[in-house]
């Protein structure tokens, strides 16, 4: 078990997250949720290092761990069709499985013919899937609602691949769905009082 | 992991490949969607444009890397402008022009660059400085083809400081404040080169007390618009003060905008034959529009109405209205302070110091004079209309004041001969310890009279309107 102990991140002088104990089992799906603004989107940002933080309990995990953040504005070269972005991301990552970005059944040929910037939500959300899945030796994997936008069987393929990926990693996703709660191995939940739990949902990781 | 060089090099130039292709189908596109307005069909002549601009940036890479040095040039046909300072803007310029290209950049791909290795993502990074690489390229061989590399010290300390206040807690808004205002010092330490490079009549000649003068104006601006963001944002962070943060975020670059405005106008009209008179009349009342600024940006913690709205809760919770009084006075004095001692120090520095102690005679009134206003004419506004405090405010009247009375010194206009403070150094004194002791008498007599008024004060809304 990680714990990120009192990190605290404010935009200006707007505390989002106060003095947060942050429990992170060694792996297996982590399911993040709170109500609506209550900061799990900040908190995924901050752990992944797209906010800067100055907390040193987050530098020495940025430093210990490899943590990846993803979402859909990691697709920021949306002129390219994803066919170029994944060979782009093939060729220009070391801890990429290059087959693994196109075999699974998340990036269809039409798909792949698309230009990033063209792509609907459940479009975006599946190129984001296929890079998450083909991600090696990460330590932990943070997600932003990823299954938004998805069609059932794109999700259930999704789930059935993070699963797999979270034998060795951690995995944390914000969600507010019940389902995806419920397939998680575990629950970290964001209370309205800025307090953070971690609950075993009693799957096997 | 990668072994080989080919391996290590292959990634770099993938990446670097897909970033240019990314970006000429952005020029692309946009280029489309602009031609489009010409009529139908015109966007298809898109490519071709996107093609001959990037041909051009070539050619002008290639041109900027072969001039010969433009110095010689400047100085047989513009004889006033000093070469020293036309290479100074050239690189701060460019330092500029990169830093907001790589931010550019940043902002739009963060996310991306933290995935990618460090190799691909710096070539990403730097692809997207590829638009200004004919000025980068253009003002290197400038710099080294004159061999004036003086301008490299002042301009680098400058940008790092940037870099380094700006990195520090990015996304805290002190970083932001300070970030803002150091890039706005920079862009007015380019305002005074400019006006430096004008000023040939008392700086030719002389490349070190050029870059003297330069670096001092831009430390002095520098200190005051960091200051300001500081003080303001002191102020809003105190009970009394509502936040508002986006006020205090600009006030520093609000102070070095207009100071650095001032220097300018004040360095032109120096060098003019026909506004030499009023070179100090315009940088005094450059520290006053800053003043004013500031004080229709902080009305509510420096205006007479935030003094009278204090002065209405001391008298339910039985505090003194002097001690309320004398807050209010810090407030103001907290606030407007930096941008005054920035004035008087430019003053200074131009060897103008009989002026420099005219410029604090008015900044004393402005202090008391806004004071005063609530006092003698109720200015309290009911809670109601609070929101209407940023338009219904008589903040700012001290400074307005003080702008009247320079701009009438000034001839208004060319109605009147210009007081001119040359050759009449003992008038402006005397002048000074006029408004200086007016100020005085103004002070006591707010501090004498705020018990009375406030046992007097009954507002209401038709008192108030």
């Amino acid at each position: 078990m990680t714990t990120i102990a009192g990190l605290t991140f404010a935009f200006g002088q707007h505390l989002v997250l106060d003095r947060l104990h942050v429990p992170l089992p060694e792996r297996g799906l982590v399911a993040l949720t709170g109500p609506n603004g209550i900061g799990k989107t900040t908190l995924l940002r901050v752990l992944g290092g797209i906010y800067p933080s100055q907390d040193a309990a987050v530098a020495e995990l940025l430093k210990a761990k490899r943590v990846v953040y993803l979402d859909a504005e990691c697709l920021s070269l949306d002129t390219l069709t994803v066919a170029e972005l994944v060979r782009l991301l093939g060729a220009t990552m070391c801890r990429i499985d290059r087959s693994a970005l196109t075999a699974g059944p998340l990036l269809t040929e039409s798909i792949l013919r698309t230009r990033v910037g063209e792509l609907s939500l459940g479009g975006r959300q599946r190129v984001v899937l296929a890079v998450a899945t083909a991600l090696r030796e990460v330590d932990i994997l943070l997600l932003d609602e990823p299954f938004n936008g998805l069609d059932e069987s794109a999700a259930d393929a999704a789930r059935e691949a993070l699963a797999s990926a979270s034998l060795s990693t951690t995995i944390v996703f914000a969600t507010h769905d019940r389902a995806e709660i419920a397939s998680a191995h575990f629950e970290l939940a964001l209370g309205s009082a800025h307090d953070l739990t971690l609950h075993g949902r009693g799957v096997r990781a | 992991m990668p072994t080989t060089i080919g391996q290590r090099v292959r990634p770099v130039v993938v990446a670097a490949r897909y970033a240019l292709c990314d970006e000429h189908r952005r020029l692309r596109r946009a280029a489309a969607r602009r031609l489009a307005l010409l009529g139908e069909g015109s966007a298809r002549w898109a490519g071709t444009v996107v093609a001959i601009a990037w041909l051009s940036s070539v050619v002008s890479l290639l041109i900027g890397a072969a001039a010969p040095s433009i110095l010689p040039i400047v100085q047989r046909h513009l004889p006033w402008v000093n070469g020293w300072a036309l290479l100074t803007v050239l690189t701060g310029a460019t330092v500029l022009a990169i830093g907001a290209a790589d931010a550019k950049t940043q902002e739009r791909h963060g996310p991306l660059l933290r995935l990618l290795d460090r190799g691909p993502g710096l070539a990403v990074r730097l692809t997207g400085l590829a638009t200004t690489l004919p000025l980068v390229v253009t003002t290197s061989s400038q710099l080294v083809r004159t061999g004036e590399c003086g301008a490299l010290p002042l301009v680098s300390v400058l940008a790092m400081g940037c870099w380094a206040i700006g990195a520090r807690g990015a996304g805290h808004l002190s970083a932001r404040v300070a970030r803002r205002a150091a890039i706005s010092t920079v862009v007015t330490g380019l305002v005074v080169g400019s006006a430096s490079m004008v000023d040939g009549r008392g700086s030719t000649g002389s490349s070190s007390a050029l870059l003297l003068s330069l670096g001092l104006t831009s430390g002095v601006v520098l200190a005051s618009a960091l200051v300001t963001s500081a003080t303001t944002a002191h102020l809003a962070r105190r009970r009394l003060a509502p936040r508002r943060p986006s006020a205090h975020r600009s006030a520093g670059i609000a102070v070095a905008a207009v100071l650095g405005m001032g220097a300018l106008g004040a360095s032109f009209a120096r060098s003019s034959d026909s506004l030499a008179g009023v070179a100090d009349h315009l940088q005094i009342a450059a520290g006053l529009v800053a003043v004013l600024l500031l004080r229709a940006t902080h009305v509510h913690s420096t205006s007479p109405e935030a003094l009278g709205y204090g002065l209405l809760l001391a008298r339910h919770t039985g505090l003194s209205g002097q001690c309320i009084a004398r807050h209010y006075r810090v407030n103001a004095l907290a606030l407007s302070a930096p941008t005054w001692a920035a004035t008087v120090i430019l003053l200074l520095a131009a060897g103008r110091g009989t002026v420099a102690v005219l410029a604090f005679g008015l900044f004393v009134l402005e202090v008391t004079v806004d004071e005063v206003i609530v006092q003698r004419q109720t200015a309290v506004l009911p809670a109601s209309r609070t929101g209407q405090l940023s338009t219904a405010s008589k903040s700012g009247a001290g400074a307005a004041l003080c702008l009247a009375i320079i701009f009438a010194a000034a001839g208004a206009a060319g109605l009147f001969p210009t007081l001119a403070f040359d050759g009449h150094e003992a008038q402006t004194l005397a002048a000074a310890g006029l408004l200086t002791a007016c100020a005085g008498v103004l002070a006591w007599l707010a501090d004498a009279d705020a018990q009375p008024w406030l046992t007097d004060l009954h507002a209401s809304h038709e008192g108030a309107s």
